[in-house]
């Protein structure tokens, strides 16, 4: 008899939806996320394309609706060490690591933090700003309980503090924790580890880390979101100003042979949607988008880039910049393309630059992959199923994958495919544990 | 008005068949038109203007739908310093491609629009780029480094070299 | 009731999308001021674990027997919030929600003074009727482990493979003679090349070895009655019909091929035809030496502005097997835009291109023109952009790229089952992010073409997406719906009929009650199970006999009353 319960791998949207389905069909669901909250790329977002929603509006009912549900477990801050059996018959061992804050005890109050001497940078935030050594990885974080970062905790480097569990009145804190090893047995293992941004410090011709007002589009949407923080202003490194116009190029380490191949898919309708949310914010503001192809093909898409043109004061010129040079004295990036519309090459000034960044499969994907014995393909994706009617089988029977693991692919696409792999996991136990085509 | 690469291609269908080849040879097939070969080629630093038919992705463009209509100037104003080649994001290698095509133009009488060694004759660069360095570098051609390749330049401190180490003063460098 | 009410108010700042225009300090100060409001809080995101847990400490501490949630919208968040009230012990239906963000601070933005009074407006009535509401339960009933999946393609199939696999009864309906839908037509699939018979025959052939499928062909739907779990169709078949007892329904139409008649030539020249004639007419690919594709046709323009997401895919296949059987031939693709999204077809491109196919790209505003002599096309002509001349192409065979078009019938489907179209003529998902397989009426599912042009994988997974979402239900065995329904007072129902024929789900229906003489009247009657409580009968109702549970006469005149 296969076990009625399944590991999922990684806490986005795409797990989240897939643990949400498997739930609710009944069966016990486990799902492991190595951050200490579950969320993903998506909690980053401010909004989304093309409805705009507000994207933490949108994904803090389903993370609630997932801690909430009497059939989930939430592993958070945690790993999987291996999986061992057949399909239907999983071993899985899971490492949990120590927070040092009792998640029974913690409210999330946020009053250790306050009093916390430590300033850290914030991952969450793309390094735009700072958090504490002890800390909540975002203000909606599921759970809510804080984490002690034992990189940078004073305690645990030898030296002398103890503030956090002095200013505690819930009395959670607890430096004595120890990491845990969980062994659970599951059917079946679904892969969703999602998605990390590639460095573009080597892409030196764009001047990201030496030229300031040269931003990624992660820290332009955490600048632009009303919970990051600058609280939703845009304000230029620099000096601090508001920022009159915009420019945002596509396909940096994308779609190039020096970097990454592939493209990265949802860059074109991101930018455009950055665009459009920075002229809502300052109606004085326009924005330039330097593209190769407007690749808007899903549903609604094309519309979402016509309304852009016409109400949101959008440009898009086809060109690749080849290179950014900053003026010295207002700190302003200067582009310099060739219009191939137009054949002429060009030299423009903007207040701020934005860089759509290559987005990769997981750092973690490999070690994960090999921990659970599922191939990957040379860009570290999940390799291709073999089959064509089962395009979410892996090189391991009764694990499947879903999500930016696969393939780059946005919200609704890993939407589908997440219940897709839900379904494939109850056919799966179903059919004690053959998959089948 | 017609271009001598037209005319050349029209006389002899095999230069077409070679030129295609060396585009193959050098992926010209992959480019993309992205622009960002022209965004980063120096020539317009060097001679002070922007025209469209010179700059590298015009010359590749133009090439994949008929290699005879590029200007006789546009040959010759490459620096070959491969900027293009390093920044390509599909993997297009002008530079190799503009080294091998100026050959193959000069092997078929091509002469007009380049630079020789004075000593031996070899293809050295072409003769818009010779003046610009002769004015920039204030050399009124007298300076061995615009004039002899550096074959023959080689040749002559080899020559000094063994002279120093007391052989009989000739080396047999080319 | 003689317990006293106990109002507990939170409000919410959204972050800055309600604090950042609305005073929220302020109008929890004034919400300490209304009647019954025994606690008022503000939370910076009521709907984070802290306020959640807040609102439940503050139900158990304080006895509060009414919660009055201020902050976005009830359609994400009032499951949300009603659960939390469960959770606490407290009736989930002594929960009222106001709209401070869609109904204040968003529509009132750079007016910061106005919408905290409105706010705060808002937040009165709300105690108002709060106060007027009866704790109620929530209906279940029963759910038949049966599927109707209509469409018998790639997507249908898959979605029957998948339930049927779980143990689920599946009907399939399917209004050709064959099943296989637009696939039969393909020629090759992308990106292996394999034959389309190679994917498609295997399916085919499950579906109809497995013993929990039905397959109807030559069958079309007539009539759908019912909601979910519960739903009651009618199929035509072989000259007659028959009825079906399904618990949910999954809609895989497909959509259909576009024809550009009078478009570049297509219908004039014998030579001019589209990607999916091609396919299925010419067998060979090494007949021609001189390929011209025109992109974009009949797509992402004044006819239609969609991108058709995978042709530009199709043409690229097409190309790259042209161009395989013959080396030597000039295959050219015109385009606006490669839309190869993504890592394998971001590859597939760039294979086209080291095979030597050429790309020219055109501007909406300047089209390709096709010319040739009598019947046939021989050159193409087209301004290319990018090098800003005209060039001119030698064709033996000029393909059109079409995007797909939405199926016929869908208008007609969309009046008989209640499902919304889009404005592209496709159907419409619940929720373009997070539910995109949903319709709004329960336990109807949509995956496939029928829903946006989608290629086999994307089918695939959508067909098992929808699978997923209809196990549910039927796994549970049973569907919960809600209170808040409407109901008739047969006392005062004049059977004018306004209410049944307006109802968009089908709620209302005729019953029979004993009349005063002896005699039987009909009468209006609303099937709660059916009833979504949107209001539309009772505020049609002549004669004042329809109460929607939730927003009574009473309470609205309530809220209205707090206004002076």
């Amino acid at each position: 008899m296969a076990q009625k319960s399944v590991l999922i791998l990684g806490g986005g949207i795409a797990g989240i939806q897939s643990a949400i389905d498997l739930a609710n069909m009944g069966n016990r669901v486990y799902l492991v996320e190595k951050k200490p909250s579950i969320g993903g790329r998506m909690a980053q977002l401010d909004k989304t394309f093309p409805t705009n929603d507000c994207a933490m509006c949108i994904l803090a009912p389903k993370m609630i609706e997932c801690a909430n549900h009497e059939n989930i477990t939430l592993l958070t801050y945690s790993e999987v060490l291996e999986v061992e059996g057949d399909p239907g018959r999983f071993k899985v061992k899971v490492l949990k690591k120590a927070r040092y804050v009792e998640e029974d005890k913690c409210v999330g109050c946020g009053e250790c933090a306050e009093k916390c001497p430590t300033k850290v940078e914030d991952e969450f935030n793309a390094g735009l700003g700072q958090r504490k050594a002890i800390y909540k990885y975002f203000p909606q974080a599921v759970p809510s309980t804080y984490v002690i970062d034992p990189e940078h905790c004073r305690i645990f480097k030898g030296k002398k503090c103890g503030i956090c569990q002095k200013t505690c009145k819930a009395r959670a804190i607890n430096y004595e924790q120890k990491d845990q090893e969980l062994t659970l047995e599951v059917g079946a293992v679904i892969m969703a580890t999602g998605f990390d941004l590639y460095d573009v410090r080597p892409l030196t011709e764009y001047g990201w880390g030496t030229i300031k007002n040269v931003l990624t589009a992660m820290q332009f949407e955490r600048m632009i979101c009303a919970s990051g923080p600058t609280h939703g202003h845009l304000k230029r490194p620099s000096d601090g100003k508001e920022p009159k116009n915009l420019a945002f190029i596509q396909c940096v380490g994308s779609r190039d042979v020096r970097h990454k191949r592939y493209c990265s898919a949802v860059c074109c309708m991101h930018a455009t949607k950055e665009a459009v949310l920075a002229h809502e914010h300052y109606p004085a503001l326009s924005s330039t988008i330097f593209f190769m192809d407007m690749r808007a093909v899903g549903k609604g898409f094309q519309d979402y880039i016509q309304r852009a043109k016409t109400e949101y004061a959008v440009e898009y010129i086809r060109a690749r910049p080849g290179r950014i040079t900053e003026n010295e004295a207002s700190g302003n990036p200067v582009i310099h393309f060739e219009d191939t519309t137009t054949r002429q090459l060009m030299s423009r000034e903007y207040d701020m630059v934005i860089l759509s960044q290559a987005l990769v499969p997981s750092e973690s994907n490999a070690a994960v992959a090999e921990k659970i014995g599922v191939g990957l393909d040379d860009f570290g994706f999940v390799s291709p199923s073999e089959d064509p009617l089962n395009p979410f089988a892996t090189t391991r029977g009764g694990i499947v994958a879903c999500g930016f693991c696969q393939s780059p692919m946005d919200v609704p696409d890993s939407v589908v495919r997440a219940s897709a792999a839900a379904s494939k996991v109850a056919e799966i136990l179903a059919s004690n544990g053959s998959e089948r085509a | 008005m017609e271009t001598a690469l037209e005319r050349n291609c029209a006389e002899s269908p095999d230069l077409r068949s070679e030129i295609r080849t060396l585009m193959d040879a050098n992926h010209l097939n992959l480019c993309l038109e992205c622009g960002k070969c022209s965004a980063v080629c120096p020539m317009v630093n060097f001679y002070g203007e922007y025209v469209h038919t010179r700059c590298t992705r015009s010359v590749v463009e133009r090439l994949c739908f008929d290699p005879g209509g590029i200007s006789d100037e546009a040959l010759w104003y490459c620096w070959a310093c491969k900027e293009c080649t390093f920044f390509c994001p599909s993997g297009v290698d002008f530079q190799n491609f503009m080294t091998a095509f100026r050959e193959l133009m000069v092997a078929h009488g091509h002469r007009d629009h380049a630079h020789f060694c004075s000593v031996c004759g070899a293809y050295m660069m072409p003769k818009k780029q010779r003046d610009y360095l002769e004015t920039t570098m204030n050399l009124n051609g007298n300076s061995e480094l615009l004039w002899e390749c550096p074959n023959c330049k080689k040749g002559k401190y080899l020559n000094v070299l063994y002279k120093l180490a007391g052989g009989n003063g000739k080396s047999s460098h080319r | 009731m003689s317990k006293a009410i106990r109002v507990g108010v939170f409000v919410c700042h959204c972050g800055s999308n309600i604090g950042g225009i609305v005073n929220v300090p302020d109008v929890v100060e004034y919400a300490k001021t209304l009647p019954w409001v025994e606690w008022a809080e503000g939370n910076l995101y009521t709907c984070s674990e802290d306020g959640l847990s807040s609102i439940r400490n503050k139900i158990d501490e304080l006895h509060l027997n009414r919660v009055v949630v201020a902050s976005c919208t009830p359609r994400t968040h009032e499951t949300l919030f009603r659960k939390n009230c469960q959770r606490a012990g407290l009736n989930k239906y002594l929960f009222e929600f106001v709209n401070l963000r869609e109904h204040c601070s968003w529509v009132h933005m750079g007016k910061s003074d106005e919408a905290t009074l409105k706010a705060k407006d808002l937040v009165r009535m709300g105690v108002a009727k709060v106060s007027l509401l009866k704790p109620q339960e929530d209906l279940a009933t029963e759910v038949t482990r049966s599927t109707l999946v209509l469409g018998g393609g790639v997507s249908g199939l898959t979605a029957a493979l998948a339930l049927a696999n779980q143990g689920y009864l599946v009907e399939v309906v399917e209004k050709e003679d064959e099943l296989g839908g637009l696939l039969r037509f393909v020629n090759r699939v992308f990106p292996t090349h394999r034959s389309s018979a190679e994917l498609l025959n295997p399916l085919i052939d499950a579906v109809l070895a497995h013993r929990n499928i039905r397959v109807h062909l030559g069958s079309e739907l007539v009539e759908v009655k019912g909601f979910v779990g519960n739903f009651s169709a009618v199929i035509r078949e072989n000259g007659g019909s028959r009825d079906l007892n399904v618990g949910t329904i999954i809609v895989a139409v497909g959509a259909q091929a576009h024809k550009p008649e009078g478009a570049f030539g297509y219908g004039r020249f014998e030579n001019v035809m589209t990607q999916l004639d091609f396919e299925t007419q010419c067998g060979r690919y090494d007949r021609f030496k001189r390929v011209v594709m025109i992109n974009c046709v009949g797509a992402r323009d004044e006819e239609r502005s969609y991108c058709g997401r995978f042709c530009c895919i199709v043409a690229l296949k097409n190309a790259l097997l042209v161009k395989e059987a013959n080396p030597q031939a000039e295959v050219t693709i015109l385009q606006r835009d490669v839309m190869a999204v993504g890592r394998l077809y971001e590859d597939y491109y760039r294979r086209a291109l080291e095979k030597g196919v050429r790309f020219v790209r055109y501007r909406k505003a300047e089209p390709p023109r096709v010319e040739g002599a009598g019947t046939r096309a021989e050159k193409v002509r087209v301004l290319h952009t990018l090098m800003g001349k005209e060039i001119e192409l030698d064709a033996d065979l000029v393909l059109l790229t079409t995007p797909l078009v939405p199926a016929e019938d869908n208008a007609a489907l969309s009046r008989m089952m209640k499902i919304p179209l889009g404005m592209d003529g496709f159907f419409l998902e619940a929720h373009q992010k997070l539910r995109p397989v949903e319709f709004p009426a329960d336990g109807i599912f949509v995956a496939g073409c029928a829903r946006y042009p989608a290629e086999i994988t994307e089918s695939i997974g959508q067909a098992l997406a929808a699978a997923a979402k209809a196990a549910i239900p039927m796994a549970r065995g049973k569907v919960v719906s809600e209170a808040f329904v409407a109901e008739v007072d047969p006392g005062l129902c004049s059977a004018c009929g306004r209410c049944v024929s307006v109802c968009p789900f089908g709620a209302v229906d005729w019953a029979e009650v004993p009349a005063p003489d002896r005699k039987k009247r009909s009468v209006a009657r609303v099937n709660p199970a059916e009833c979504k409580g949107c209001g539309l009968c009772a505020s049609s109702c002549l004669s004042g006999a329809i109460r929607l549970s939730g927003f009574t006469d009473e309470q609205i005149f309530a809220m209205i009353a707090t206004q002076r």
